[in-house]
């Protein structure tokens, strides 16, 4: 070979070689990594493992996605190589039980009309084809659960889905779910008819009514949901106690104000029920709800309200509460992925006893000054006005959804209650007869119980969540319920996936700074508030005597009295000072953090140059001292 | 036979001299430092994400170190031809292999000094908040890697040209192909030109890709791999070109 090709050869050569070696090692050492997270977040979690041992049948997952589109979005290109190596993780780890394939629906392909079919979201891209990004999990009875979106944002429980729907098509025989109920829209088998959230729970689990009047409970019966009960005598109480301390799995709905109830106070079938609470249980658990309802203007739920001559304007409610992420548990898997708020309509508040025997956990609380309002006020339709005229805010968040868990002790230590035997002989003789066939007391836990106790009914309702003309939810209440289901009536495997920590760490020094800031300021900007729609209310009530009366006269202010005329000149300076000492703050309320972040910019900028330029200096001068050698 | 050990501790202490002697080493950190933090807190606004992670700043690693490190290596192999030390150099008792990875350790080592001095980044990330310490350790090591892949392309280009700032675009011009390679801009023409199994397969050859894991904070094998191959290569390309140059002198 002569010298002057050999350069060209040897460099094709080696580049070949390179590009060989890699194209055969990358795909080879796929699996091979460390895990350097501190929750290990890229580790298949022991729940699933379990779970994917111990398969019974062959489950297929399809995995859909149109690469080409999808290498266009960062975040979707890094997520779908996730996803495509938790499949293959999943797969070594189940063995021949668990087929996985891919499809890229190009579009006008059978790939397309297969996603489609089966339910997987087509996301718009601008304009170009359609994103198809999910999973098709089927089973040999052709059961079929999707994933009809793997959004790049919910990585975190992305294990947990996954396993959820391999868990699902494993066990195909739904769970079910007894509903006992006094509202309508929780009635029915959910199939078209009742509260969204009724109908979505139909589609996963089985659902069982229990009647108002029940004296046994339907004995399948995987997680007990009560949504305001009616008032239960001793035997109907029993019978929970003892679902309780057996299955263990119940998520409770009271309210100490619901707005829902069906009937009314003045001459009904029978007297309307505002107030349905934990009874008898409170005191074993150590959890108590409110009498009182909260109001939190912190968290108010913008509504339309009316604001005279056929105009409605957007205010915020008390009374209506809108509970953002933040003020949820980021560690509960029940309320972790939640993006929107949670609506609450007049709740309670939940009292949670030192002496509690069960780990308490807050879900979701209010804000930092809330104010009681009597129940039999809350009830009914109050205006922004009147709630803030009973508003007195008092110290502390209040929990509105609390979980318990841990092991029971009956609520009836000296064993079974008689029952209560009604004067039909029919009746009479089936009580007994359940009676006869109910299963013996015991007076602790079979296994640990999971309660769910929300302080609120009125949250099912679809007025509070649902935009009634696109029958898409706006709030998260639904997500909220479906979640708890699913985490109550799972096993425990999906339960241990819960634990995954969040891989979310907020700049907690900020935070504290806020929350500090906060503590500060919030009562003054509170007060403020409240003098603000105070003196709001009253000009509007002065300008709407000036408008009615005086409109003819071509001034508005004409047939006020001097007194009047004055008064609202008062308010509306008033009210120009309230604003801007809101505004200042609001400034103030950020002073502190923006010098920080500025300080540290500072340092994080120039700090290294400085640092640097030092050294050089230093070197300089060592060597003119030693000078020159 | 010639000492390759002696060889790589004498040019290594050389060329190490040789970049702080001048001002250059100390000019080129700190603007690498300024842009660096001017890129994670104004273009990133790494204050605003309210996380304490360090995802927004290690986001600009490849990108800074594809203009600046080229920068670091140019000089390199191009001095000595332009100098004419090359002769003097092939005729002293040591491998051109130990010569190389001296001169490749040397600018290495200035660039590990610059990526030690973003310290205050660690500190400030720690100070606001509970960062994953031990993933940020790692996205520092695979960092450091890639750092010597840019610098071994800059090496090996700049014992083809005799010409400083010629090495240096070059070197840029290529470390961007490796760079773009993972870019999603870049990638989806591949991808929509020659089918999304071509796209795949150059992504393989991206430093964006082999490093993204590693800022998740997984340590893949394969991409440790990937870099220590890909400054093998480029040493041995190095090796090759500059004992071409020798024969072609001779």
């Amino acid at each position: 070979m002569s010298p002057r090709s050999f350069l060209p050869v040897a460099t094709a050569l080696l580049l070949a070689i390179f590009i060989a070696a890699t194209l055969i090692i990358q795909p080879l050492l796929r699996g091979a990594r460390a895990d350097f997270t501190e929750a290990s977040l890229y580790t298949l979690s022991d729940g699933t493992v379990s779970a994917l041992q111990n398969l019974q049948e062959p489950v297929d997952l399809t995995f859909v996605y149109t690469r080409r589109v999808g290498q266009e979005y960062p975040a979707v290109r890094a997520y779908a190589t996730r996803v495509r190596e938790l499949l293959q993780a999943y797969r070594a780890e189940a063995g021949a039980n668990l087929r996985v394939r891919e499809i890229d629906p190009l579009p006008f392909s059978e790939a397309e009309d297969e996603a489609v079919a089966a339910g997987i979201v087509a996301v718009d891209t601008n304009g170009e084809d359609p994103l198809y990004f999910g999973i098709i999990g089927r089973n040999t009875i052709d059961d079929q659960r999707v994933i009809p979106f793997l959004a790049p944002e919910q990585e975190e429980t992305l294990e947990y889905d996954l396993t959820r729907l391999i868990a699902r098509l494993d066990r195909p025989e739904p769970p079910t779910v007894g509903i006992l109920s006094t509202l309508q829209g929780m009635q029915g088998d959910g199939q078209g008819a009742g509260y969204s959230f009724l109908q979505e729970a139909a589609k996963s689990f089985n659902i069982t009514q229990i009647d108002e009047d029940f004296y046994a409970l339907p004995e399948d019966m995987d997680v007990l949901l009560m949504v305001h009960p009616p008032d239960l005598d001793d035997w109907q109480t029993w019978l929970i106690d003892q679902f309780l301390l057996r299955k263990g799995r119940a998520i409770i709905l009271v309210d100490p104000a619901a707005k829902t109830a069906p009937g009314s106070e003045f001459g009904g079938l029978r007297e309307r029920q505002i107030r349905s609470d934990l009874g008898r249980f409170g005191d074993v658990w150590g959890v108590h709800l409110s009498e009182e309802a909260v109001a939190d203007t912190e968290s108010a739920l913008p509504i339309q309200a009316p604001v005279g001559e056929g105009r409605t304007n957007v205010v915020r409610h008390p009374l209506y509460l809108a509970a953002p992420p933040a003020m949820m548990s980021r560690d509960s898997l029940i309320t972790a992925e939640l993006s929107r708020t949670v609506n609450f309509g007049a709740p309670g508040a939940l009292e949670i006893d030192e002496a509690s025997p069960f780990d308490v956990e807050v879900l979701i609380h209010t804000g930092e000054a809330p104010s009681w309002i009597p129940a039999e006020e809350a009830v009914k339709d109050l205006s922004v006005q009147d709630t803030l005229a009973l508003y007195e805010p008092v110290e502390g968040e209040k929990p509105l959804a609390v979980r318990l868990h841990g092991a029971l002790v009956s609520a009836f230590p000296d064993g079974a209650p008689p029952p209560a035997v009604p004067d039909d002989p029919v009746l009479a003789e089936l009580v007994r007869a359940s009676a006869q066939t109910a299963q013996p007391h015991i007076a602790s836990s079979e296994r640990d119980a999971e309660i769910l106790i929300l302080s609120d009914a009125d949250m099912v309702d679809d007025g509070l969540y649902v935009d009634l003309e696109s029958a898409t939810a706006f709030a998260d209440n639904g997500a909220l319920l479906m979640n708890a289901l699913d985490v109550m009536s799972g096993d425990a495997n999906l339960l241990s996936l819960r634990a995954r920590a969040s891989s979310r760490r907020p700049m907690s020094r900020v935070e504290a700074m806020r929350d500090e800031a906060q503590a500060r300021f919030f009562g003054e900007q509170a007060q403020l508030e409240n003098r603000l729609a105070e003196a709001q209310a009253r000009l509007q009530e002065l300008q709407q005597i000036g408008s009615t009366d005086g409109f003819f006269e071509g001034d508005l202010e004409a047939t006020l009295t001097d007194e009047e005329r004055s008064e609202l000149a008062e308010l509306r300076t008033d009210i120009v000072e309230t604003r801007s000492r809101l505004r200042s703050i609001e400034r103030d309320f950020r002073r502190e953090i923006d010098a920080l972040e500025g300080w540290l910019k500072f340092i994080n900028i120039f700090g290294g140059a400085i640092l640097i330029g030092l050294i050089g200096l230093f070197v300089w001068w060592r060597r003119r001292k030693v000078g020159p050698s | 036979m010639k000492d390759t050990m002696t060889g790589l501790r004498a040019s290594y202490i050389r060329e190490l001299r040789a970049y702080f002697a001048t001002p250059l080493a100390y000019v080129f950190i700190a603007i690498f430092l300024m842009l660096l933090g001017f890129f994670t807190w104004e273009a990133s606004r790494f204050f605003d994400t309210g996380v304490a992670d360090l995802q927004p700043f290690f986001y600009w690693h490849p990108w800074l170190f594809m203009i600046f490190l080229p920068a670091l290596s140019m000089r390199l192999w191009s001095d000595e031809s332009a100098a004419g030390t090359t002769e003097l150099l092939m005729s002293l008792p040591i491998t051109i292999t130990g010569l190389a990875i001296g001169k490749l350790l040397a600018a290495w080592t200035v660039a590990l000094l610059a990526l030690a001095l973003t310290t205050p980044m660690w500190m400030t990330v720690n100070y606001l908040g509970a960062p994953d310490n031990s993933a940020i350790l790692l996205t520092y090591l695979m960092s450091a890697l890639m750092a010597g892949a840019y610098l071994a392309i800059g090496a090996a280009i700049s014992s083809l040209l005799s010409s400083q700032v010629l090495s240096y675009v070059i070197g840029v011009v290529v470390a961007f192909v490796f760079t773009a390679a993972g870019w999603p801009m870049v990638l989806g023409a591949i991808s929509g030109a020659l089918g999304a199994g071509v796209g795949d397969l150059a992504a393989q050859f991206s430093f964006l890709t082999h490093f993204e894991t590693a800022e998740r904070g997984v340590l893949e094998v394969r991409s440790v791999l990937f870099f220590i191959g890909f400054v093998a290569l480029c040493l041995a390309l190095n090796v090759i070109w500059v004992s071409q140059r020798r024969g072609a002198m001779r």
